[in-house]
């Protein structure tokens, strides 16, 4: 049975403890949290007045304000809610690529989300995992607690990355499935029809997501560091292409980095926090990197 | 257009070395697992299609540059009719040799070797556009220019060929290839060559190659052609020399010596070996010789009734191929009895008290065979001629003028012998000017009165043969004064004085010789002249002289004849040549009697009043003897050149090559050019497969870099309140 240290080892747990997973929207819980709710509620944060209405409670006036207008204001508060975190891995049979002594792309997105998993448990937050290469194969709902994090990491490592990928079905079907406002971090190498995955996105941030999407690439993929003549065979497809990569390299090079500003682009008019992972990284160092940026984002 | 290195063509072979090369890199082609080929595929669309075509276009030009130096290698040529199809008119410069050595005398059938190189030649000049150059010369150990500068005289080259004659001269091919050199130098246009009509003898070809074929002869760009008249061994076998044991003929004197008989041949040699002497046969041999091996085959015979000075003698076999060395010419000299002059310083008084009396006495005692000497006075020397004379004794001597010494010496470089006998007109001084003498006086001594013991130095030389030996020793002698003599380097004392003193001194100056008797020829000094030493000796002194004028004189055709002193030069001399044709040498000074010798047999030299006074043999030079041609492959070390052998062949040859264009030249600066384009689009290639290396896809670290802006170590991070 799979656990969290098939993932991740005590150092990188130890540098992920001081770490927090916030979203940069509103988020709806469905108990108090550290995160913004678009609910009033009870809680210290001030958000505005409004007119005192038959039936409010009186704790809520502000006499202040009475005491200056003689008209009754009731101060409204900002709710803190928990986040609910859905971390949505692309299971497709191109992330199980891996050069060298490079990690699979999989295995890298597993590390990712358990690193990402560990702290939004360690937050009392909750935890959703989704599956998918055409169609959705594994699906837990967000919940929060340590053995949901055991069951959120052994259905991660249930799953081997196979079959083609069909990003806009899959995301469709979860955005459908996942009602409250909350965070989406999508993981994938977005080798598939980007229209459909950013339609898809689209569909998450028009239910006010926010989503985070992680394009996760090995570096044979981005220098295409081959030296000879080979047959590529397409890892989905199995088609079969002959090719010098010597004489390819730049074109693709050319080609993969026009696809990539496209996707950025895209992601920077949707709103989505859009991050190009290298699989040479170590993916502590990066998830560290990463939530620092968007702590620093956010203030 | 044809090649004249055909076999080079199997080299085409080697083309399929770049094609499996490419066929065995494609078979090195992995296979990939990729994540997507998305991105592959459009590129594919752009760069496959391109990289197979500069690929195909690569093996293209490797292939053909593999290809052009192949062809070059087998020389191809093309007809002038083809050049000129493409602009080019092509004429010839022609250059034909025609060995005419002795060996070319060699009959194969029913004609020799030199008549079927002219013949040959003869096809080469029917072959001849009439815009075409041609020069001819004969070879044989120099050249012989018939037309030495190019010209489209056809029909003049044509007289020229016909009227080569065969020489007797050995070979040497090394001139061939020098003189052509020069001629093509001279002026010659189109295509050169150089047709070599030779039987290609082994020994002709070993010469310095370095120094034939040097910047003169790269600059010429002959082509040389080499046409031999036959492939036939042929057999071949010489007498390579005689040599004559006895130093003068006379008549019913027995002459003895040894012919060398070689055979050049594979096969073995049955022979007979003939020995004519004075014009009639003295002597025959049989000869057995063995394969490649020579025989000495000792003669001896009486020899007939021979007058004159010189006597002739021919040494021959029965003959074969090649009759220019199967007869060897040979001369002896016939004794002549010797001629003395006695030259006397005192000549007043009674005749018994001159200087020369006792010689006089000695020479004419007995049967000593020696012709009445004659006497003259000191100052007489001056004014007579020496030349018939083959000893003169200089008796108690005072003094000699210069022109008495410069005849002196010139009678001694004719191979004549002087005697001095000091006595009481001599001095040191008068002595000390005679630069001809083997010593140095340095003073006269006084002698204790008596006999002194003597002691012969050298018993075996011919001086004593016959006088004086074991059993009859040289006598003491009675002697009461000497000249104290120092002996310069390589004289030698043949007898010396008890007390050591020198008392016969012998000693060379030039060919002749000079002998120092250190006594007086009368009794001023002591009873010499009356002792049983002095007949003996004076006798020995004259018939050693006599045997002086014995040298044979032998050469071989080509060289010169230098002229010896003893010929006069105050007389018109008339040589005789082997074919009996004469030539007149005017009176005075020579350096030669012939130029150069091109005949082989007897030359005679006499003047009107006194006959013949000299013979020489001459023989062809026995190396030309061993017609063993060059191998093929030693020969195309030397230098490449084509072999053809006989008429048939070199019309063939002629026709397959008639007025051609080496194309090889061209090909070679087109495997450069394509040389030069392949290395181009092979950077290109490599340029573009270096060029990707570059580019870097832009992740969010490498980003991040890129902007100067670093990362915060993971301790930095913010950590969660």
């Amino acid at each position: 049975m799979a656990g969290i240290t098939d993932f991740l080892t005590p150092e990188a747990m130890r540098k992920l403890e001081t770490l927090v997973v916030r979203s940069r929207y509103v988020v709806e819980g469905f108990r108090a949290g550290m995160h913004a709710s678009p609910l009033k509620g009870a809680s210290v944060e001030f958000a505005d007045h409004r007119q005192y209405v038959k039936g409010d409670n009186l704790r809520n006036l502000d006499w202040k304000v009475f005491g200056r207008t003689e008209r009754y204001y009731v101060k409204r508060f900002e709710e803190e809610t928990s986040l609910r975190t859905h971390i949505v891995i692309d299971g497709s049979g191109s992330m199980g690529y891996c050069s060298g002594k490079q990690p699979a792309k999989y295995l890298y997105a597993c590390r990712v989300a358990a690193a990402l998993g560990y702290i939004v448990s360690k937050q009392q937050d909750a935890l959703g995992l989704t599956v998918y290469d055409d169609a959705i194969r594994e699906q837990i709902p967000a919940r929060s607690g340590s053995r949901h994090l055991r069951t959120f990491i052994e259905r991660l490592a249930a799953h081997k990355p196979a079959n083609r990928t069909d990003t806009g079905r899959a995301l469709h079907t979860l955005a459908e499935t996942v009602s409250r406002r909350g965070l989406i971090v999508l993981m994938s190498d977005l080798f598939d029809d980007p229209d459909a995955v950013f339609r898809a996105i689209a569909h998450f941030r028009k239910k006010m997501h926010d989503v985070i999407l992680l394009q996760i690439l090995d570096p044979c993929e981005l220098e295409l560091s081959i030296d000879r003549v080979a047959e590529f065979v397409d890892m989905e497809t199995g088609e079969k292409l002959e090719l010098d990569p010597a004489l390819a390299r730049l074109a693709y090079k050319q080609e993969l980095q026009k696809s990539i500003d496209g996707c950025r682009q895209k992601c920077a008019v949707m709103n989505v926090d859009y991050r190009l992972v290298s699989t040479a990284e170590s993916y502590e160092d990066f998830v560290a990197q990463y939530l620092a940026e968007r702590r620093r984002m956010s203030l | 257009m044809s090649f004249l290195s055909p076999w080079m063509l199997y080299g085409l072979g080697m083309l399929s070395v770049p094609v499996l090369i490419h066929l065995w890199q494609r078979r090195r082609v992995v296979q990939v697992h990729f994540s997507t080929l998305r991105f592959l595929k459009i590129v594919a669309a752009k760069t496959s299609r391109s990289s197979r075509i500069e690929n195909v276009i690569l093996l293209l030009l490797r292939c053909l540059i593999f290809a052009l130096l192949i062809l070059a290698a087998a020389r191809p040529v093309v007809s002038t009719t083809t050049a000129k199809l493409f602009g080019g008119d092509v004429p010839r410069t022609v250059v034909l040799a025609i060995d005419n050595s002795m060996s070319m005398s060699y009959r194969a059938g029913d004609q020799t070797r030199l008549e079927v190189a002219k013949k040959q030649a003869l096809v080469v000049i029917d072959d001849l556009k009439p815009g075409d150059d041609v020069a001819v010369m004969a070879v044989g150990d120099r050249p012989q220019l018939l037309i030495a500068e190019p010209t489209v005289d056809h029909a003049l080259a044509r007289r020229m060929i016909e009227g080569i004659q065969p020489g007797e001269t050995r070979s040497d091919y090394s001139i061939v290839f020098r003189q052509a050199a020069k001629i093509v130098a001279r002026g010659s246009h189109g295509v050169r060559e150089l047709y070599f009509f030779t039987d290609s003898q082994e020994n002709a070809w070993q010469f310095d190659a370095n120094a034939v074929f040097d910047e003169a002869w790269r600059k010429s760009e002959l082509h040389p052609v080499v046409v031999r008249p036959d492939e036939l061994m042929a057999v071949n076998a010489a007498v390579k020399e005689v040599k004559i044991q006895s130093p003068f003929v006379t008549t019913g004197g027995m002459v003895s010596g040894i012919a060398v008989v070689v055979n050049f041949s594979n096969r073995p040699a049955q022979d007979l070996l003939e020995i004519k002497f004075g014009g009639g046969r003295v002597a025959q041999k049989p000869l057995d010789i063995a394969p490649g091996a020579s025989v000495e085959v000792p003669f001896e015979f009486q020899a007939p009734a021979v007058s004159g000075r010189w006597a002739q003698g021919v040494a021959s076999i029965e003959g074969d191929n090649l009759p220019g060395d199967d007869r060897y010419y040979f001369t002896m000299p016939v004794y002549q009895p010797p001629r003395v002059l006695i030259v006397e310083g005192q000549q007043s008084g009674v005749e018994r008290l001159h200087s020369g009396f006792f010689l006089g006495k000695a020479l004419t005692a007995g049967e000593s065979g020696i012709s009445s000497p004659r006497t003259i006075s000191a100052s007489q020397l001056d004014d007579t001629a020496l030349e018939s004379y083959s000893a003169i004794f200089l008796a108690d001597i005072a003094g000699l003028s210069d022109r008495a010494l410069v005849r002196l010496d010139g009678f001694l470089q004719a191979g004549g012998t002087v005697a001095l006998f000091p006595g009481d007109l001599s001095n040191v001084s008068n002595l000390a000017r005679m630069d001809f003498l083997p010593a140095k006086p340095s003073g006269i001594r006084e002698l204790p009165a008596g006999r002194l013991a003597t002691r012969v130095m050298e018993p075996a030389h011919p001086l004593f043969a016959n006088a004086w030996d074991a059993d009859t020793p040289f006598p003491a002698l009675p002697q009461h004064r000497i000249i104290d003599w120092k002996l310069n380097s390589g004289a030698k004392a043949l007898v010396t004085f008890a007390n050591n003193a020198p008392f016969l001194i012998l000693g060379n100056h030039g060919p002749g010789r000079v002998i120092i008797v250190n006594a007086s020829a009368d009794r001023a000094w002591g009873d010499f002249p009356l002792s049983p030493a002095f007949l003996p000796l004076v006798q020995q002194i004259t018939r050693l002289s006599a045997e002086q004028t014995g040298d044979t004189a032998r050469f071989l055709v080509g060289d010169a004849v230098p002229a010896v002193a003893s010929l006069p030069r105050d007389q018109i001399l008339t040589v005789k040549y082997p074919d009996g044709s004469t030539h007149d040498l005017p009176a005075g000074e020579r350096s030669q009697i012939v130029e150069r010798i091109e005949q082989s047999g007897f030359y005679e030299v006499s003047t009107t009043g006194e006959g013949m006074l000299q013979s020489f043999a001459v023989n062809t030079d026995r190396r030309e003897s061993n017609l063993k041609p060059v191998d093929s492959a030693a020969l195309a070390k030397i230098i490449p050149n084509d072999t053809i052998t006989g008429i048939d062949n070199l019309r063939l040859w002629l026709a397959r090559s008639r007025g051609t264009v080496p194309l090889w030249p061209l090909l070679l600066m087109l495997a450069l050019l394509v040389f030069a384009a392949e290395g181009i689009l092979a950077n290109n290639m490599a340029r573009n497969r270096a060029q990707g290396d570059a580019e870097q896809i832009r992740t969010g670290r490498l980003n991040k870099r890129r902007m100067g802006v670093s990362f915060r170590p993971a301790a930095e991070v913010e950590a969660r309140p």
